[in-house]
């Protein structure tokens, strides 16, 4: 079962290629809504989220999104780095306190995103829908987790 | 209810072999040398620029082909909904369209007038010719959106002699201009995106202005002649200054101005485009020379 293993970089594509055409109110939900399955992967099983995987989702991101390529990669790969430290104090027994890292944890990403971004951006909005979307995301992501789970 | 999945808690030690048999596999798997590793491996290559423009050419049509595979089966669906509603309502399309094609009939009659009266005043005042024009139709694949950069993805590339900045309309105005084009797939700069930059000038002031995109919905003009002339309501079409968009395609209404900032409202519901066309300026070596200018050769 080792293609398994993918399921996290695969759900991260399709939260990036499902999220850009998504738009609630005419403002678009990336790329706060691509960094739940980040944050949610990186928490519960950083395993089977490397480095490289982060570098090519990525490029993926960039690429499609028009960006210059490697600045996504950068930002992903150190919320990896400095989950890395972060991840043990980070108790997973309780969703309310999970929920408001998340909340922080894509405050600090959008921020130094819109600064080594030009142009103008709709930072606020991004950022809201990625916490009320959140819960409902990482309750599917769960049921997946609990799949790979028994496949260990 | 454990709706959210809980780690378990560590069991008791139990003895296994050393993962790490020497320091020097310790420090290779080392998370902070993979690190250093990837952001100075692929740092020094996006310096190398033959290198960083084939990655960004084919990471480009990688990413724009799978996109438009994922949203063909949604794309598909809202056109079969619509497909439906214009069913149920077909006798008033009907009704419309041959109203319509009366209109467009005796339009052309006007038409036809027109352009032989034009060409003959043309001919007595020796002036130019115009550079002929052609058209090709293409389909929005998708406008993946992130809140920077404005663009489309079209079905349409150098396989049907696409070339880089060609001007993009809709059946209402102007779009865009092909900002990168793959073999299958390019992309399209919107005029209200934040680097686009479009020569036009006003119908009624006549003031020659450059239509800048800021990122939101509405372009305002700069660098205008004497923007005291130019007043609400006034239509805006391209001025053809810089040779990519030919003279006098519908851009836009004046829709505002307020502190000496002059917003445009863009004919073109760039929402709800479903195709749109390329024109190519048919003259050889028209985009390498104008690209060569762009990048100071």
């Amino acid at each position: 079962m080792k293609l398994l293993k993918v399921t996290p970089f695969l759900t991260l594509i399709l939260a990036i290629m499902g999220g850009s055409s998504l738009r609630i109110g005419g403002c678009p939900v990336l790329p706060a809504f691509f960094l739940i399955p980040v944050y949610y992967w990186l928490v519960y099983r950083s395993d089977l989220l490397p480095l490289w995987s982060l570098f090519a989702v990525g490029l993926f991101y960039d690429a499609l999104l028009s960006h210059e390529l490697g600045l996504t990669s950068l930002f992903l790969m150190l919320s990896s780095f400095f989950g890395h430290y972060i991840r043990p104090y980070l108790t997973p027994y309780h969703f309310l306190f999970i929920w408001g890292a998340f909340g922080i944890y894509s405050f600090i990403y959008l921020t130094f995103f819109s600064l080594c971004a030009s142009g103008s951006w709709p930072f606020f909005t991004s950022w809201l829908y990625g916490i009320l979307l959140y819960p409902s995301l990482a309750y599917g992501l769960s049921h997946l987790h609990t799949r790979l789970h028994s496949y260990d | 209810m454990a709706f959210f999945v809980r780690h378990k808690k560590p069991g008791p030690l139990k003895p296994q072999a050393n993962p790490y048999p020497s320091r020097f596999y310790r420090w290779r798997n080392g998370l902070g040398v993979t690190f250093v590793l990837i952001v100075a491996i692929g740092g020094s290559l996006r310096f190398y620029k033959p290198f960083y423009d084939s990655v960004e050419t084919g990471l480009f049509e990688g990413t724009a082909w799978m996109q438009s595979v994922f949203v063909r089966p949604f794309s598909e669906t809202h056109d079969l909904l619509k497909d439906t509603y214009t069913f149920m309502n077909l006798k008033e399309e009907y009704g419309q369209l041959k109203q319509e094609n009366e209109k467009l009939r005796s339009q052309l009659q006007d038409l036809l007038r027109l352009q032989s009266e034009n060409a003959t005043l043309r001919q007595n005042l020796k002036v130019a010719a115009f550079e002929a024009y052609g058209q090709l139709s293409a389909r929005v694949l998708a406008s993946p959106y992130d809140g920077l950069h404005h663009f489309f993805l079209i079905a349409a590339g150098q396989k049907e002699g696409l070339a880089k900045n060609q001007a993009v309309i809709a059946r209402q105005g102007i779009v865009g201009r092909l900002e990168k084009v793959g073999k299958y797939v390019s992309r399209v700069l919107l005029l209200n995106d934040a680097s686009s930059r479009i020569p036009v000038k006003t119908m009624i002031s006549e003031q020659k202005a450059i239509l800048a995109g800021e990122g939101d919905f509405f372009p305002t003009l700069v660098y205008i002649g004497d923007a005291r002339k130019i007043q609400v309501g006034e239509k805006v079409v391209t001025s053809g200054v810089g040779g990519i968009f030919p003279p006098g395609i519908p851009v836009g209404i004046v829709d505002k101005i307020t502190n000496g900032k002059i917003r445009v409202r863009p004919y073109a519901p760039l929402q709800r485009v479903d195709f749109v066309f390329v024109l190519r300026i048919i003259s050889e070596g028209f985009y390498d020379d104008l690209s060569g200018a762009l990048e100071g050769k």
